[in-house]
């Protein structure tokens, strides 16, 4: 709710305005909220860790080392252990960071992909409406996770059936948000204007509807991210994601849980990674939200 | 006032009375906690390990494997003799009772039997007894037993805890047995709480003298962390199914006793031999030398051991010779054959696995670490227990992992349902056929003479190892924990155990 009322302000207050000025104002918002700042250091090192995984890792992620199984954290040469196969947990964990970020990326960006244009659909052509709102109510009555079981259990388990698992329960939140934000805009003056310039359909919605929806659709989209690297730890804790011996981070969890008692690292190393990015994120999210509000004036 | 005091009086002194009387009385109470719960309390209408654990202290078999050194002894029966290839005359013992005061004798073991044939009843493990032909009963305590062709494994299978003797008055008072238990073992029923708990009771009359214990409680406790953390606190006596992480908190603590002992499962890797390049010996031989058996070992947390052979060492046809034919650890050696093969790059395939327990996704993992080495570079598939035994049945594997039971310790039980080509695609889920192997297990099944069967098991037993029809990867100690006040406890290769020796102070 407060996101559309947001956006109608912003809508109104943002159409004589230069995106490249709304972009640059509110990174200056940003920059001011050290929580926000804190979060996206996190995430900056975190796609860093991802790009040059291969160089920082100490070891192989898939090399065995039996002799060496259940070492603590502080071990030489194995900084945060080694888990059930002696196999080193921070290599394991560094390149488990690639799969996490893909994994957040790409599910959310399906769920834009899709929600966003039936968002934007819904939202322009009123006979759609119905049609298309009944079908994001129905995807919005499953639970969340039981819906991604349900796919992954249709498709297979495997890491791209779980971004695809994860996109699609994306789809009916961002079609909702994205419908709002055009129902309020598409009867601004300014639409009315380029409508009576003959402008087509296509230009108008994603080049003047378009624009003005962004600002919400991009603080969800930070703070699904957080929650699609959730889901696809929970969806790979409960075997349906990555196969082992992919280092995919609910995987290493999952595989820590019955040494809990004897080697608790193994299990709460990965969970805490978890923790730590799904924060980033939120922390991010909720930065950009304030940033984007329109209504706060630079000082 | 008065009389309030009077009556705290008389209650305290109740209350100490009771007390004392009840400790000279106190019971002898063993509590077992059960991972699973029973499917039922009838020997002939169930075929489940939980089930079995519970009847076999209330029934008993004709015949019992000796839990130390493994050879078939007598029970309910006395003896046995085979005047040729197809006939068993066995005589019984006397003066046994049911636990519902009728005889045991020669009927009784006739109705037995005869209803776990009796297509009706469709009882699971009716194929224990499939090779009889006939059954005579000559006298009171006298039965002749025919069988169509001659059953090397016939003694093995009357030691099986499904063919165990039920009272032939209870089945025609309750129509069947799977609430109302009635045998001649030591403990007779006395209830069952759907769910929690069977309670059993010591039966005086027992033809060996009362057991010591009062009553046994079996009580159903799925989780495997919490039958441990049970048996810590002592709201349980023994346990047993324990996971390798949970043993050295178990063997750390003074209260608790852990017993192992080397069992008959074999848990093996498997090649489907309907799919290229798996016909390949070439193949076979590369995959043998590239795993390292001490390797997977090391994660067993020694529950498993070591042995080559497909018949292992706590079952009959195993000789010791055949740990000669292990395939050392060689990686130069497998690259060289899968070149020889046709494969000097190696090639792509599926490792199936399971996850009905950590140790066969654990087994896979650590396999196909192992085989990339030699340039195989294989993908690992996870189904659920029911999944998967449907997947290796229609044969869809490639690489796969399984385990046997060898309930019946015999290596005939073990070779002839996996591995002859008469039971592919039933229980031979490699689809291994192969005329010669065929030969020699056939061999082993139609000969009476024990002696001569442990040549003709061994026989078999090196032919499939040297062909690698499986990869045996390890063989499972058997393991059970107890509280240190019980004694007498001892567990059977196959993981079985009898409370009637057992004490509790």
């Amino acid at each position: 709710m407060a996101t559309e009322s947001l956006t109608n302000r912003s809508a109104v207050g943002l159409v004589d305005v230069k995106a490249q000025s709304q972009t640059s104002r509110a990174w200056r918002r940003l920059k001011r909220d050290k929580l926000a700042m804190f979060g996206l250091a996190i995430l900056i090192i975190l796609v860093l860790t991802a790009v040059f995984a291969p160089k920082i890792a100490p070891h192989d992620p898939y090399e065995q080392n039996l002799v060496m199984r259940f070492k603590p954290v502080g071990t030489e040469g194995y900084p945060l252990g080694t888990d059930g196969f002696g196999r080193d947990i921070l290599s394991r964990l560094i390149h488990g960071s690639r799969i996490s970020l893909v994994v957040g990326l790409s599910s959310v960006s399906l769920g834009l992909l899709f929600g966003v244009t039936l968002g934007l659909i819904a939202g322009y052509y009123p006979r759609m409406d119905n049609i298309v709102m009944r079908a994001v109510d129905v995807m919005l009555a499953f639970p969340g996770v039981l819906l991604a079981i349900a796919v992954v259990a249709a498709l297979g388990p495997g890491m791209w059936n779980v971004v695809v698992a994860i996109g699609i329960w994306s789809i009916p939140t961002f079609a909702r948000i994205v419908r709002g934000q055009v129902l309020a805009i598409k009867d601004s003056e300014y639409i009315t204007a380029t409508q009576a310039l003959g402008c087509k359909d296509a230009r108008i919605l994603f080049k003047h509807i378009l624009p003005n929806c962004l600002a919400p659709v991009t603080v969800y989209a930070t703070m699904r991210i957080a929650s699609s690297i959730m889901s696809a730890a929970t969806l790979s804790f409960l075997g349906l994601g990555a196969q082992p011996p992919i280092p995919e981070w609910g995987a290493m969890i999952a595989e820590g849980r019955s040494y809990l008692y004897n080697a608790p690292h193994i299990a709460t190393v990965p969970g805490l990674a978890i923790m730590l990015v799904v924060f980033a994120f939120n922390l991010l999210g909720d930065g950009l939200r304030d940033a984007l509000d329109p209504n706060l004036k630079d000082v | 006032m008065k009389l309030k005091r009077f009556v705290v009086l008389v209650t305290v002194f109740a209350t100490m009375f009771l007390g004392m009387t009840g400790g000279v009385l106190a019971k002898k109470v063993l509590t077992y906690g059960q991972a699973a719960e029973v499917a039922g309390l009838s020997p002939i209408l169930t075929n489940d390990s939980a089930s079995s654990a519970a009847n076999a202290q209330m029934y008993e078999t004709l015949f019992t494997r000796n839990p130390v050194n493994n050879m078939i002894e007598p029970k309910l029966a006395l003896s046995y003799e085979t005047p040729d290839d197809l006939t068993w005359v066995i005589h019984l013992r006397k003066g046994v009772k049911f636990h519902d005061g009728t005889d045991f004798d020669a009927h009784a073991v006739k109705f037995t039997f005869e209803r776990l044939l009796d297509p009706e009843v469709a009882a699971p493990r009716a194929s224990l007894l499939a090779s009889i032909a006939s059954i005579e009963v000559i006298d009171d305590f006298t039965l002749e037993l025919k069988t169509h062709d001659p059953d090397g494994l016939f003694l093995a299978n009357l030691t099986h805890d499904n063919s165990a003797i039920v009272s032939p008055a209870a089945v025609e008072k309750y129509g069947n047995l799977m609430k109302n238990p009635v045998g001649t073992g030591p403990f007779r029923f006395k209830q069952m709480v759907s769910g929690d708990s069977i309670t059993m009771e010591r039966f005086d009359g027992y033809w060996g003298g009362p057991a010591k214990l009062d009553e046994i409680v079996f009580r159903v406790i799925p989780e495997a962390a919490t039958r441990v953390a049970m048996l810590e606190t002592g709201e349980v006596d023994f346990i047993d199914s324990i996971p390798g992480e949970q043993l050295p908190r178990l063997e750390a603590n003074p209260d608790i006793r852990v017993v192992k002992s080397r069992g008959t499962p074999v848990r093996y890797l498997s090649f489907n031999f309907e799919k290229e390049p798996w016909d390949n010996l070439l193949v076979r031989q590369a995959v043998a030398h590239a795993v390292n058996i001490d390797d997977i070992l090391l994660t067993m947390d020694g529950l498993g051991y070591k042995s080559i052979g497909v018949v292992g060492p706590m079952v009959f046809g195993y000789k010791p010779e055949i740990e000669e034919l292990a395939f050392p650890y060689d990686l130069e050696k497998g690259k060289e054959l899968l070149a020889e093969a046709g494969f000097p790059n190696g090639f792509k395939t599926v490792l199936w696995t399971t996850n009905s327990s950590e140790d066969y996704v654990r087994n896979a993992q650590i396999i196909q670490a192992q085989i990339k080495k030699i340039g195989i570079d294989a993908e690992i598939k996870i189904l659920d227990w029911a999944a998967y035994l449907d997947a290796t049945l229609v044969g869809d594997t490639d690489m796969f992992l399984l385990g046997w039971s060898n309930l019946t310790q015999d290596g005939g039980g073990c070779v002839f349902p996996n591995l002859h080509s008469s039971n592919a695609g039933s229980s031979n889920r490699s689809y291994y056929k192969n005329p010669e192997a065929d030969k020699l297990i056939e061999a082993t099944m139609i000969t009476t003479d024990q002696a001569e069967r442990l040549e003709l098991l061994h026989a078999a037993n090196e032919y499939l190892t040297k062909d690698i029809a499986w990869l045996s990867l390890w063989h499972q100690v058997n393991i059970i924990a107890m509280r240190t006040n019980v004694s007498g406890l001892q567990m059977s290769p196959v993981a079985d155990w009898e409370l009637y020796p057992v004490d509790i102070n």
